[in-house]
């Protein structure tokens, strides 16, 4: 099992608005800067206790979460995490130039050197409204960036493209990435249809906030279509993120989780109650329009953390989730917005020093009784 | 009728185009034309001539002649031997037609006799199209030696959006592929690679994305070769470019074909409202 750390750089400030879109007047400078900060150290001690990777995502008009842009915010991380690889889980696509894109994922992967690896999603309903983007065409014009991409990260010469979604009559990027035949890609995988698409244009797939069982089907879908597309990937081309929180003990751990509403995707969201009808309403008429198939299963997890308790405890949960899923790369989120940085800070801390450590040994064990 | 959206679908595209035959050099050769403006000569496939609903479109803004080269259809051809023996016969054939400069479009095979024809007649040609062209072709399959399934999967993107298709027929696709292979040459001509960079007439070349005999893969010898020319990708299309995305292709092709190299640059408007 490989590890990961999301970091959803969290604006931390003693008054965050709820709802989305956030209202502009909320936002205090002083408390983006320290909660900046509190990204930068989260990420940095990862990468000094031996996590594989750090990770950023996008999201927009959201008080909680100050990555607008993950490549700009990927571009200081790699400066600071020296050693770990480079997520970008990932660019919502379907919001942007692709070409701008490639671009710029290429000199940021010029930048760290080589280890990056990105992902490009759909895109969460809400965000459909940021850009004005049609989410009935939002699939569709993902699928096209995906190959656009791919073709200005490989093609040897200048070239054009005439899309359906996109035409650009001259492609030439410039810095090319520095990983050939470029930086690793990955999709989301919690369709059946997503999952064979996946495996069939050699991508990894992510899948984050479900259920074992549910990620367990999907990595077997997705297994077995790669294999029928003549590909041989293991459970290291699947990747899962989820919620953990890790404390000297059980008691500990679950009461410091209840006591800050930590492991609560549903929270993240939640409308101020006079804009609730709203906000419903408008969410409503976006997945009404296409089958978003995991938003349903993440707004109704449980609201305590996937993975949780003591680093014995969290061990053996990852080690049986591992021989459940047969999944092989692993992403907590160990922060958040209301959970004290320093809490954050101690839950990563013993994840990457008892708990990592301890799932090796577990799954080697494993194998040698097998 | 519709079955995706944003698909032209006719049932018989083609319908618009008026039979003739013309003797040359003892073949008599069938041509069809449709259209008024400027002309524009349009070389097939290995299939023979094979109208898609994109040479409807393009008839809506230029005069075409779709000529059906010797050795193709009914036309027995056993004397031409080499690309630049075809070259010559199609620069007879269009003066005997009446057709003196043209643009010329050709596809797969017929993109590879255009670009003899450019390299032996440039100063008939004012901008040269090759559609999915088979110069280049070295690591592709021959199409007469694809199962059913696997030409299908190669030739066409979506084939349910294509009523006008027929099954391929095995003894013309023989027929057609003997000729070609006579006539062809290597799978990557270097006397070719030494004669296109004094080939000067604009080109567009036209790549599909989803192209199971060729790819995208001889796009980067056109781009280092040819002096003037754009090679574009055209989004999942399959071998039967135009068939597959017919309105992208005439789209792209008369705005290269109007504008020549400077299609290139956008003048579409982006006001919303004033």
């Amino acid at each position: 099992m490989q590890f990961g750390l999301f970091g959803p750089c969290n604006y931390s400030a003693p008054s965050i608005p709820r709802g989305w879109p956030a209202a502009p007047r909320h936002f205090d400078a002083a408390y983006g800067r320290s909660s900046l900060d509190e990204t930068y150290e989260l990420f940095e001690l990862a990468d000094r206790i031996g996590y594989d990777w750090v990770t950023v995502a996008e999201h927009h008009y959201h008080a909680r979460q100050l990555s607008s842009n993950p490549i700009t915010m990927a571009a200081v991380v790699a400066q600071r995490v020296k050693r770990a690889r480079i997520g970008v889980l990932g660019v919502t696509l379907p919001l942007h130039n692709p070409i701008r894109v490639a671009e710029d994922l290429a000199l940021l992967d010029n930048m760290c050197g080589g280890r990056l690896f990105v992902g490009f999603f759909r895109g969460v309903p809400n965000e459909f409204m940021t850009y004005g983007t049609n989410p009935e065409e939002s699939r569709e014009r993902l699928y096209e960036g995906l190959d656009l991409i791919r073709a200005a990260w490989a093609e040897p010469e200048a070239f054009g493209w005439e899309g359906r979604y996109h035409r650009f009559r001259v492609v030439s990027i410039w810095p090319q990435p520095a990983q050939k035949p470029h930086p690793r890609m990955l999709v989301t995988g919690t369709t059946r249809e997503t999952a064979v698409y996946a495996a069939q244009q050699d991508f990894d797939i992510g899948i984050a906030f479900q259920t074992a069982e549910f990620a367990a089907e999907q990595a077997r879908i997705y297994l077995e279509a790669a294999h029928e597309a003549g590909r041989e990937f293991s459970g290291h081309n699947i990747l899962f993120r989820h919620f953990a929180y890790v404390a000297e003990t059980d008691e500990q751990a679950l009461a410091d989780c209840r006591e800050w509403n930590h492991g609560s995707l549903a929270g993240v969201l939640a409308p101020p109650p006079e804009k609730a009808a709203a906000f419903g309403a408008a969410m409503g008429e976006i997945i009404g329009t296409g089958k978003f198939g995991g938003v349903a299963n993440m707004m109704t997890a449980s609201p305590l953390p996937f993975f949780l308790g003591s680093p014995d405890t969290v061990a053996e949960q990852i080690a049986a989730f591992e021989a459940t899923t047969g999944i092989g790369r692993l992403e907590i989120v160990t922060s958040g917005d209301v959970l004290p940085h320093a809490l954050a800070m101690r839950s990563a801390t013993l994840f990457g020093e008892e708990v990592i450590p301890r799932v090796r040994s577990l799954t080697a064990s494993a194998a040698t009784a097998h | 009728m519709s079955t995706a959206p944003g698909i032209t679908v006719t049932a018989r595209p083609g319908v618009g185009f008026e039979e003739h035959h013309v003797d040359v050099d003892g073949f008599r050769v069938r041509y069809l034309t449709a259209g008024t403006g400027e002309a524009l000569v349009m070389l097939h496939g290995g299939g023979g001539i094979e109208f898609n609903p994109g040479h409807d479109l393009l008839a809506e803004t230029f005069a075409v002649t779709a000529i059906e080269m010797p050795g193709f259809g009914a036309q027995e051809n056993v004397r031409t031997n080499t690309m630049t023996e075809l070259a010559d016969l199609i620069a007879k054939i269009t003066s005997a037609i009446g057709l003196d400069t043209f643009r010329l479009l050709g596809t797969s095979f017929g993109g590879s006799t255009a670009l003899w024809f450019a390299i032996r007649h440039p100063d008939r040609l004012t901008h040269l199209v090759l559609e999915v062209p088979a110069s280049f072709r070295t690591g592709s399959p021959r199409p007469d030696t694809l199962t059913p399934q696997q030409f299908t999967a190669a030739f066409h993107a979506h084939p349910q959006r294509k009523p006008w298709l027929t099954p391929p027929d095995p003894t013309r696709l023989a027929k057609n592929m003997a000729f070609i292979g006579r006539v062809f040459g290597p799978e990557h001509d270097p006397e070719l690679e030494t004669l296109l960079p004094a080939v000067f007439t604009p080109t567009l070349v036209l790549l599909g994305t989803r192209d199971g005999l060729f790819g995208t893969r001889p796009g980067k010898h056109y781009a280092r070769l040819l002096p003037q020319v754009s090679v574009q990708h055209v989004y999942d299309a399959a071998h039967d470019l135009s068939g597959d995305r017919p309105e992208a292709f005439a789209d792209i092709v008369t705005d290269f074909l109007n504008r020549g190299m400077a299609f290139r640059i956008t003048h579409r408007p982006t006001v919303l409202n004033p």
